[in-house]
């Protein structure tokens, strides 16, 4: 298994994207995607499109949508769901959810704290985050500044209350990619580990919860426990591990790079632990949880410490 | 081409996050539909009333400031925004979800544009929905123009 660099949150002209789903899948192999999902609002109309200009290009194109509806965004990835946007509503959205996910779709809360009404109606959540559980995936990092804000920072807060709570949500970046940005505001990727950057293994990976999100840093992360590996998004039967870390910085990533990582944070429910780590260094801590254990990787960005990457959460107890 | 419907169509505030729902009915061998639609007004350039509306919105949705008042300043003047649904007797056409006030769509068996998907253009009645994503005026009035060629 490897990472595969993926954008699951991108639009078209076929809604209110300025690239056609040629220009855009062109761009991404541009950007040295592996895989990217077409989450046009409430249109599936250029999905076969850019798949076909994926398989000419080699990059994967995962078949997508946004539920773009007045209470909140949602990317559906697959292909396979019947759910129709205006269908959806704050008292049934639970339901939708889990029809999407029985036909074989995943489900992210997309950019969940972001400004909504009346600047971009719908973009904000609106709904019962109880209701919401069930997604599969969380956009923690949202569009251009995604470490940075107000926004980042409730995310970020929203997904660690989730997993505290013992409800496993796998953690996703959406550029909500709408233009062809030739020279890119702040920007991360999600990186998604699988077997082959084939769509269903990558949504297979996604499934997994194999994922970290990242402003320009390549990070290498497992658990070893009993003798035995771990990846990313995987139950540790006894909640006792040693976490492995090493980072490098992405050579093409094109916005502000990192000059210097300063630490690595480990994250259970039973709190926060910093352990200092350079960029090449591999470093082993010791972690024990019996819910979750996230990374996340800080370094100097900007003249100021920046959280610079957040992996996925390792799990403790029942099954994935 | 043959006008199988023209009207005009007025939503006001209480029309925000509802779908407005205009049925038509397609007649015999009609090849392609033709859809012509625009809203107006686009724009509110009331500027205090909209520096108001930012940041009572932010303040309910956040808690706390996401942005300064020069940041708030730089998002005027508001606007409205509609999407626009075509449903045949079939199913699902189609969602048109983007920015512009004035929008045409071409549609047929095979091929179509702008968020729909190639559709024959089967006598019966149709749906063309407009949801009412953001409405930041009294009023909006929406032209529909919806033609068939035989």
């Amino acid at each position: 298994m490897r990472y595969f660099r993926c954008e699951l949150h991108t639009h078209t002209t076929m809604s209110d994207g300025k690239m056609t789903p040629e220009e855009l899948v062109a761009r991404a192999a541009e950007c040295g995607y592996a895989a990217i999902a077409l989450t046009d609002h409430n249109t599936v109309a250029g999905v076969e499109r850019a798949v076909k200009e994926g398989e000419r290009l080699g990059v994967t194109v995962l078949r997508g949508i946004e539920w773009t509806t007045f209470w909140g965004h949602f990317t559906v990835i697959g292909g396979n769901s019947d759910v129709l946007w205006r269908d959806i509503t704050p008292q049934n959205v639970s339901e939708k959810i889990a029809r999407a996910q029985s036909l074989g779709d995943i489900v992210a809360i997309a950019h969940p704290r972001r400004m909504g009404y009346p600047l971009c109606s719908g973009c904000h959540c609106d709904y019962d985050i109880e209701k919401l559980t069930g997604a599969d995936n969380y956009e923690i990092w949202s569009h251009y500044y995604p470490n940075e804000g107000v926004a980042a920072r409730q995310q970020l807060e929203q997904w660690h209350s989730l997993l505290n709570r013992g409800i496993r949500m796998t953690a996703v970046y959406g550029y909500d990619w709408h233009n062809r940005d030739d020279v890119p505001s702040s920007y991360a990727y999600t990186y998604v580990g699988a077997d082959s950057a084939k769509a269903e293994d990558i949504i297979r990976g996604l499934r997994k919860g194999a994922t970290y999100v990242t402003v320009g840093v390549e990070v290498n992360c497992k658990a070893v426990c009993c003798g035995k590996e771990y990846q990313i998004g995987s139950v540790i039967p006894s909640g006792e591990c040693e976490i492995e870390i090493s980072c490098r910085p992405v050579d093409d990533y094109r916005s502000d790079k990192a000059k210097e990582l300063t630490r690595a944070e480990i994250r259970t429910e039973n709190g926060v632990r910093s352990v200092p780590i350079r960029f090449g260094e591999k470093i082993m801590t010791k972690a024990t949880f019996a819910r979750y254990c996230t990374v996340g990787i800080y370094g100097e960005r900007k003249g100021e410490e920046q959280l610079l990457a957040v992996t996925s959460a390792f799990y403790s107890g029942g099954e994935r | 081409m043959q006008t199988i419907l023209e009207g005009q169509y007025i939503l006001t505030r209480k029309d925000q996050s509802t779908h407005y729902k205009i049925p038509f009915n397609v007649p015999e061998d009609a090849k392609k539909m033709l859809v012509s639609v625009a809203y107006d007004p686009k724009y509110n350039y009331d500027e205090e009333y909209g520096l108001d509306l930012i940041e009572k919105s932010m303040l309910k949705q956040a808690g706390e400031p996401l942005m300064s008042k020069g940041e708030m300043r730089a998002c005027l003047p508001l606007d409205n925004h509609l999407s626009f649904s075509i449903d045949s007797p079939c199913g699902v056409v189609g969602t048109a979800h983007r920015g512009n006030n004035v929008q045409n769509f071409t549609i047929s068996a095979e091929s179509a544009d702008g968020g729909f998907y190639p559709t024959e253009i089967k006598k019966g009645e149709w749906t063309f929905t407009v949801s009412v994503t953001c409405i930041i005026t009294d009023t909006i009035t929406v032209s529909l123009k919806i033609e068939v060629e035989v």
